[in-house]
């Protein structure tokens, strides 16, 4: 038994993932490597969403880039005692907004796109009905959805309460279910 | 109680429209119109088991409703399905370099070279001690006519333009020494880190 113990002590054990919050101080306090591997950690889902919100990889790269260089530039105003995922994904969906307010809308092209389309005929794929969205329903539905943020992180990176969140899901997906599905009237 | 529910009941609000809009064979007590607009509540289990368990009778009854509700059901997996693609491999970097302090050396003694061509300038305009001193003196007499012209008892005096030029060139001179103070005087941690 002591024997399997003395094994087990020596057998390499897996580097400790740093807390995201131990990260962001870390990071605060001047460290890049500690920034790296913030940027490291939050690459797939910033770009996730950044495609998923703009359909089109360059952009997508630019826009996530933005994001990343806003979080250095603010991250003073991070208060450490507090969870750094609501904080950091507010400032994402602010950096993203801005983003599209600033660029020429193609989203207006994929509006007219999915709603041109005569809902008895071939389904709207699914990416395309999420980016005819409104945008004060698509970045909810984005954060939940496809970065996985529970309810309560997407209230607070909204500055929403968890019952609007709710609500715009709701609008959203049913948006959604009317645009995928072809939708016989009421008898 | 979730919004719409109570709308949704039978009993606290029977629909205007009952008898109209209906399938036949289906259940009797609500609507296609009023099921479908609640179908992403049923699927989140938002709403009370009664309306909920009419939503259910009316979906096991109607064929297109049920559709919906599938559909409905469906989409949440969906989205969490949705791909994109894997971030490129440049990202980090070009996060990185976009982010990377200037150096300080050069960002806080850089500003010497705008400040020198500036007292350049101003030396050469004056030439010397002399010609300060013939500024300063017209710089007076400027001031003075302006004070007389304010008190009225005077026309407006027409400024040099040389003057001009040079109180241009010292209000920047000003600046640019004011806003190199502040460099100088920032902590060097507090700089990096933001």
């Amino acid at each position: 038994m002591e024997q399997d113990g003395a094994l087990r002590t020596l057998a390499p054990q897996p580097a400790p993932v740093a807390a995201t919050e131990d990260l962001a101080r870390t990071a605060r306090g001047g460290d890049r490597d500690a920034f790296e591997a913030l940027v490291r950690r939050y690459q797939r889902r910033v770009f996730g969403l950044a495609y998923q919100y703009l359909r089109d990889p360059d952009e997508a790269q630019d826009l996530a880039q933005e994001v990343f260089v806003r979080l250095y530039r603010n991250l003073g105003q991070y208060d450490p005692v507090r969870p750094f995922e609501p904080w950091f994904w507010r400032l994402a969906g602010n950096v993203a907004a801005n983003y599209c307010r600033r660029r020429r809308a193609p989203s207006l092209e994929l509006k007219e796109d999915a709603a041109s389309r005569d809902p008895g005929s071939d389904e709207v794929p699914l990416e395309l009905a999420v980016a005819s969205l409104d945008e004060s329903l698509r970045l909810p539905l984005l954060l939940h959805y496809h970065a996985d943020l529970p309810l309560d992180e997407v209230a607070a990176s909204l500055g929403l309460s968890v019952s609007a969140v709710k609500s715009r899901l709701h609008r959203a997906r049913a948006i959604l279910r009317r645009l995928l599905a072809a939708e016989e009237p009421c008898p | 109680m979730p919004v719409g529910a109570r709308r949704a009941s039978p009993s606290s609000n029977p629909s205007p429209l009952a008898g109209e809009g209906r399938e036949r064979g289906e259940d009797p007590t609500l609507e296609c119109r009023e099921v479908r607009p609640r179908l992403e509540l049923l699927v989140d289990n938002e709403l009370d088991a009664a309306t909920a368990a009419a939503l259910r009778a009316h979906i096991a009854h109607c064929g297109s409703c049920r559709s919906l509700h599938g559909e409905a059901a469906s989409v949440p997996a969906r989205l969490h399905a949705l791909r994109s693609p894997a971030p490129p491999a440049s990202l980090i970097g070009e996060v990185m370099r976009r982010v990377a302090p200037r150096s300080r050396a050069v960002e806080v003694w850089g500003l010497l070279v705008p400040e020198v061509l500036l007292v350049l300038v101003a030396a050469w305009y004056t030439s010397g001690i002399g010609g300060l001193v013939e500024v300063a003196r017209r710089t007076v007499s400027d001031v003075a006519a302006f004070v007389d012209w304010g008190a009225g008892r005077g026309s407006l005096p027409a400024p040099v333009p040389g003057d001009l030029f040079m109180l241009l060139v010292t209000l920047l001179l000003a600046v640019l020494t004011l806003w190199h103070l502040s460099l100088l005087s920032r902590p060097l941690a507090r700089h990096v880190a933001l």
